[in-house]
C-alpha cells in the first residue's frame, strides 16, 4: 500500500534519540494515518550514523533514509526528502524538537476542511528574552514586507499537502518562508498555537552570524516578493534616478565650462557626476538582464494556481 | 469508439474562446448566450470550447459558471485559488485552451461575441494575430485620451502600430500565442511581444458596448505610471532581446568614443596649457573604461541567458511559424 502521509525529518547530529521519536510517531500517527512513512534526510553525517540507521530500519520498516553527499542547506535537504516521499500529506519536523510530537495531530486537524498548509506557532515560548525579541522582530519585519500575517517563521514543524511544497521555488534557506510563498500563490493556510517544549536550544541562537544570515534572508524575501516579476521596474527606476542626478550635475559643469570658460578638470563634482551616470547605467543594465531572465522563462513560471476545473475532460 | 479515439476527440477543438472573469455574476449568462450564438453560426460549432477563468471572484460568479457549464459541455470553467490579476488569468485560459485558434475577450460584455466570426475569417486570410480595434469606444474621455496617447507611444516604441492595444478581443493561432511570453501585466503588449515570434499581425474594427453590469475594475491614474514603465520594458526587450551583445556592444562603443575624447582632452592639457594630468579628469576617463567593460560583460551574460533558454524567444524565431 502506498503511504498517504510522509514525515520528513532532517538530521545532522541533532537527534540523539531517533528510536524514541520513531516510537512516539508510531503511537501518535498509527490511528490517524495508518501506513505512514518516515523519511530521514541524512545531511552527510559520519559513518557511525549509517550503522545506527541500519539498526533503526530493522526495527522500524516505515523508516527510509535519504543520504546527501554533503551539507547543502535545509531547503535542499527538505526538497530531497519530499522527492523521495510518497505521501500526499507531508509533515516536516522541527530539528530542535521545540514542538512536541503529541501536538502534531492538532496540526493535521485543519487539513480536513480544505486547508493546504498548517504551521506550528510556538506559543507560549520558553526561551530567553533576547531570543524571543529577535524572533518577534524577524517575524514582524516579514509581516511588514509581505503583508502576510505570519508569527513563527522559524518553527519548521509544518503539515502541508504535497502540491504546496512542489509549487514553491525553494532553495538555500527559503523554506522558512513557506507560509508566505504559499499564501502568495493562493493556498489556504493557518497557524496553530502549540506550547514550546524545552527541547534543545537552537544551535547558534545567539550567534551574530545567524542574525546576519536571517537579515539577508529577509532582504531576499523582499526582492522575491516584490520585484521577482518586474526587475526592470525596480532597478530601472533606481538607475534612472542616479543617471538623472549625474546628468544634472554634468550639465551644470558643462554650462560653467562652455558659457563661463571656467576650468572643471580639477573639480570633484565632475568625478561625482560621471560616477553617478556610470552607476545609473550599471544598475539599469543589470535590471534589464534580470528582466531578460524572467522574459525567457516566463512560459515556465506559472503565475496562477488553479483551484478547480469543471468540464473539458468529462464528456 | 475506443478510449484513445474518444480522448483524441476530446482534446482537439477548432476554436477556444478564453474569457477571464472577475466578479461578473450578472454578465455570465448573457455572455454565454451570445458566445453560443456566435459559435452556432460557425461551420465547426461543435468543436468550439468556451474557457471561462474565474479570477477569484467573491460575488457568486463561480456558481453562475458552473450553472452554465451544466447546460453546455462546450463550456470549461476554471477557478483560480485567489485573485491573481488579468494577465495570469488570461495566461491560465490560454494554457488550458485546446483549440487551434484562440480568441480572448473581456468578461464584462463590452466586447461583442458577434465579432468573433469576422476575427476568425481574418485569421484565415493568413494572419497569426488579429487585434480588435474599438473604433467607437463607449468609455469616458478620462480613459480614452490616455489610451490614445499610450497606443501611439507603444506603436512608436515597439514598431508595431495598432490603434487599440487595450482591446482584449483578439484572435490568435494557438502556435503564435502559446509561445509568447506572458507575465506580470504584459497582456496589453501581446501583439508587440508576438512579433518576437515572427507573427503576422493585423487589426479589425470591432463593436464596443457600454458597460451593462458592475463597474470597471481599473483605476486609471494609478495604472498609468506602471503602464508607462511596462511600455519601456517591452520596447527595450523587443529592441535588444534578439541580439543583446550587439545592443550593449553599441552602447559600449559610444562610451569608448566619449572616453577617447576625454583622454585626448586630458592629454592635451598635459602637454599644453595645464602641464600636469588633473586627477579628477583622469578618474573620469577610468570610469568610462570601466563602464565600457561592464556593458560588454552584461551583453555577454544576456547572450548566455538567451542561448540557454529552452523554448525561449531565441528558439521561437529560429524555428519560424508552424
Amino acid at each position: 500500500m502506498e503511504p498517504t502521509t510522509s514525515v520528513i525529518m532532517l538530521f545532522g547530529s541533532r537527534y540523539e534519540d531517533l528510536e524514541s521519536i520513531c516510537l512516539s510517531l508510531r503511537r501518535i500517527l498509527t490511528p490517524l494515518a495508518p501506513g505512514y512513512e518516515v523519511i530521514l534526510v541524512d545531511e552527510a553525517t559520519g559513518p557511525q550514523t549509517q550503522i545506527r540507521m541500519r539498526a533503526l530500519r530493522q526495527q522500524f520498516p516505515e523508516v527510509r533514509v535519504i543520504r546527501l553527499r554533503r551539507h547543502m542547506g535545509e531547503s535542499t535537504a527538505l526538497a530531497a526528502g519530499v522527492q523521495a516521499a510518497r505521501g500526499e500529506i507531508l509533515i516536516t519536523l522541527d530539528p530542535y524538537l521545540h514542538v512536541a510530537l503529541e501536538d502534531v495531530p492538532k496540526l493535521l486537524e485543519p487539513l480536513r476542511n480544505g486547508t493546504d498548509l498548517v504551521c506550528a506557532w510556538r506559543f507560549p515560548r520558553r526561551e530567553g528574552v533576547l531570543s524571543r525579541a529577535a524572533s518577534a522582530a524577524f517575524n514582524g519585519v516579514a509581516r511588514w514586507l509581505t503583508q502576510v500575517p505570519v508569527h513563527d517563521l522559524n518553527c519548521r514543524t509544518r503539515v502541508m499537502r504535497r502540491e504546496v511544497f512542489e509549487a514553491l521555488p525553494l532553495y538555500g534557506d527559503l523554506h522558512r518562508f513557506i507560509p508566505i510563498f504559499a499564501s502568495r500563490r493562493g493556498y489556504r493556510w493557518c497557524e496553530v498555537q502549540v506550547p514550546q517544549q524545552p527541547g534543545k536550544r537552537e544551535l547558534g541562537a545567539f550567534d551574530m552570524r545567524s542574525y546576519v544570515g536571517r537579515f539577508l534572508d529577509l532582504v531576499t524575501l523582499a526582492f522575491l516578493s516584490r520585484f521577482l516579476k518586474r526587475p526592470l521596474h525596480f532597478f530601472g527606476l533606481m538607475g534612472m534616478a542616479s543617471f538623472a542626478a549625474g546628468a544634472a550635475m554634468f550639465a551644470y559643469l558643462a554650462y560653467l565650462k562652455v558659457a563661463l570658460g571656467a576650468g572643471i578638470g580639477h573639480r570633484p563634482l565632475l568625478l561625482l557626476s560621471v560616477l553617478l551616470i556610470v552607476v545609473g547605467i550599471q544598475i539599469a543594465s543589470i535590471g534589464l538582464l534580470g528582466e531578460l531572465m524572467i522574459f525567457t522563462h516566463a512560459r515556465d513560471l506559472k503565475d496562477y494556481v488553479i483551484e478547480e476545473e469543471r468540464g473539458g475532460d468529462d464528456p | 469508439m475506443d478510449a484513445a479515439a474518444s480522448a483524441r476527440v476530446m482534446t482537439m477543438a477548432a476554436v477556444s474562446v478564453v474569457v477571464p472573469v472577475y466578479n461578473e455574476r450578472e454578465s455570465v449568462p448573457q455572455l454565454y448566450t451570445e458566445l453560443a450564438a456566435a459559435a452556432d453560426a460557425h461551420p465547426d460549432a461543435r468543436d468550439w470550447e468556451f474557457v471561462f477563468v474565474d479570477d477569484g471572484s467573491r460575488d457568486g460568479t463561480w456558481e453562475a459558471l458552473v450553472d452554465v457549464q451544466r447546460r453546455d459541455a462546450r463550456v470549461r470553467a476554471i477557478r483560480l485559488k485567489r485573485n491573481f490579476g488579468q494577465t495570469p488569468a488570461m495566461a491560465c485560459g490560454i494554457d488550458a485552451a485546446r483549440g487551434e485558434l484562440i480568441v480572448t475577450m473581456d468578461g464584462d460584455l463590452q466586447n461583442d461575441p458577434a465579432d468573433i466570426p469576422r476575427l476568425l475569417a481574418t485569421l484565415d486570410e493568413g494572419y497569426d494575430v488579429v487585434c480588435g480595434w474599438r473604433y467607437r469606444r463607449q468609455d469616458a474621455l478620462s480613459r480614452t485620451i490616455p489610451s490614445k496617447i499610450a497606443n501611439r507611444l507603444i506603436g512608436w516604441l515597439t514598431g508595431v502600430a495598432l490603434h487599440d492595444y487595450g482591446c482584449s478581443l483578439k484572435a490568435y493561432r494557438a502556435a503564435a500565442i502559446k509561445r509568447t511570453p506572458l507575465y506580470a501585466d504584459l497582456h496589453r503588449f501581446i501583439p508587440a511581444m508576438s512579433t518576437l515570434t515572427g507573427a503576422a499581425i493585423t487589426e479589425l474594427k470591432v463593436n464596443h458596448r457600454a458597460r451593462a453590469h458592475g463597474r470597471t475594475k481599473y483605476t486609471t491614474l494609478a495604472r498609468t505610471w506602471r503602464v508607462a514603465l511596462d511600455m519601456l520594458t517591452v520596447a527595450l526587450l523587443i529592441k535588444f532581446a534578439q541580439r543583446p551583445l550587439r545592443f550593449f556592444g553599441l552602447l559600449a562603443l559610444g562610451v569608448v568614443a566619449a572616453t577617447a575624447a576625454g583622454l585626448l582632452q586630458v592629454w592635451h592639457g598635459y602637454v599644453g596649457p595645464v602641464g600636469f594630468i588633473p586627477q579628477v579628469g583622469a578618474g573620469v576617463v577610468l570610469l568610462g573604461i570601466w563602464l565600457a567593460g561592464h556593458l560588454v560583460v552584461v551583453g555577454w551574460v544576456a547572450e548566455l541567458c538567451l542561448a540557454t533558454a529552452h523554448g525561449g524567444p531565441a528558439r521561437m524565431v529560429a524555428s519560424g511559424g508552424d
